[in-house]
C-alpha cells in the first residue's frame, strides 16, 4: 500500500473521529442556548461550514494566482478541486441556515446582505465549476477558470463583512470579528471542536479529490 | 422558545446526506478510473 493512500485513509478515520466529537461536543457539552433553545444547536453545523467554504474559496484564489504566474497544472487541480468543495460546503451553510432561520426569525429566506452575498458566491462558483464543464482545452480551461476563481474572491470579504456594512437580520460575526466573541466559553469550545473537524473532513475530502484530478489528468494525456 | 428538533434534526440530516453523497460520488469516480485502468481503456 503506497504512502500516500495510508496517509489519505488515516486523515479520513481521523476525520471521523473529529465528526464525533464535534456531535459530541455540539449536542451534549454545549448548553441549552437560554433564548433560542436547542436550535441554537444549528449553529456547530452552519458557522463551522462556512468558515470551510472560506478556505476552500481561499484556497481556489491561491490555486489560480499560482497558476497564471507557473501555468503548472497542479495548481489547476487545486483550484478546481477547492472550488467544488467550497461549494458543498457553502451548500450546507444555506441550507442550515435556512433550517434554523424558519423559527428563530419565521421565515425560510430573506434578501438580506448576508443571505444574498452568500447566495451569489455560491452561484458565482457553481458557475466556475460549469465554466470548467464546458471548456475542453486544458490550458483554455485553467486560464479563464482562474480568472473567474480570483474575481470570485472578491466576494468573500463582502459576505463576511456584509453584516457591519449593511443593516441586516442576520447576526453580527459570531467569531473572526473585530470585537470580543460575546459566546459563553462552553459554545465557543463546541464551535471550535465542529470546526476543526469539518476542516479534517475538508482535507481528507481534498486529498481525494486531487488524487482522482491527477489520475484523470494522466488518463486523458 | 420551544426547541424545535425537528428543524435540528434535519439540518444534520441533509447535512450528512450532502457529506455522504460527496464520499460516495468521490468513490464510484475512483472505482470507474481504476476499472479503466485496468482494461486500459483511456478517458472517453
Amino acid at each position: 500500500m503506497s504512502g500516500g493512500l495510508e496517509m489519505r485513509r488515516a486523515l479520513g478515520w481521523l476525520a471521523l473521529v473529529g465528526v464525533i466529537a464535534g456531535l459530541g461536543a455540539g449536542f451534549a457539552y454545549a448548553p441549552r442556548e437560554v433564548v433560542q433553545g436547542n436550535v441554537q444547536r444549528i449553529m456547530y453545523l452552519h458557522v463551522p461550514s462556512v468558515l470551510t467554504a472560506y478556505l476552500a474559496f481561499g484556497l481556489v484564489l491561491v490555486g489560480s494566482i499560482v497558476y497564471l504566474a507557473t501555468r503548472r497544472a497542479t495548481w489547476d487541480r487545486l483550484a478546481a478541486s477547492a472550488a467544488e468543495l467550497g461549494v458543498l460546503f457553502t451548500g450546507i451553510t444555506i441550507v442550515s441556515g435556512s433550517i434554523w432561520g424558519r423559527p428563530t426569525w419565521g421565515t425560510w429566506w430573506t434578501w438580506d446582505a448576508r443571505l444574498t452575498s452568500t447566495a451569489v458566491l455560491f452561484i458565482v462558483y457553481v458557475g466556475y465549476l460549469l465554466l470548467r464543464a464546458m471548456i475542453e482545452d486544458p490550458d483554455a480551461r485553467a486560464r479563464s477558470a482562474a480568472v473567474v476563481g480570483i474575481v470570485g474572491a472578491a466576494n468573500m470579504p463582502i459576505v463576511h463583512f456584509s453584516v457591519k456594512w449593511w443593516r441586516a437580520l442576520h447576526q453580527p460575526s459570531t467569531i473572526l470579528g473585530p470585537e470580543p466573541s460575546p459566546i459563553s466559553p462552553e459554545i465557543r469550545l463546541a464551535l471550535l471542536v465542529n470546526w476543526i473537524a469539518l476542516t479534517l473532513v475538508f482535507a481528507y475530502f481534498l486529498s481525494r479529490r486531487l488524487e482522482l484530478a491527477r489520475l484523470e489528468a494522466e488518463g486523458a494525456l | 422558545m420551544p426547541d424545535n428538533w425537528t428543524y435540528v434534526f434535519a439540518a444534520y440530516a441533509l447535512a450528512a446526506a450532502a457529506l455522504l453523497g460527496y464520499w460516495r460520488y468521490l468513490s464510484v469516480r475512483a472505482r470507474t478510473l481504476a476499472e479503466r485502468k485496468r482494461t486500459g481503456r483511456g478517458a472517453p
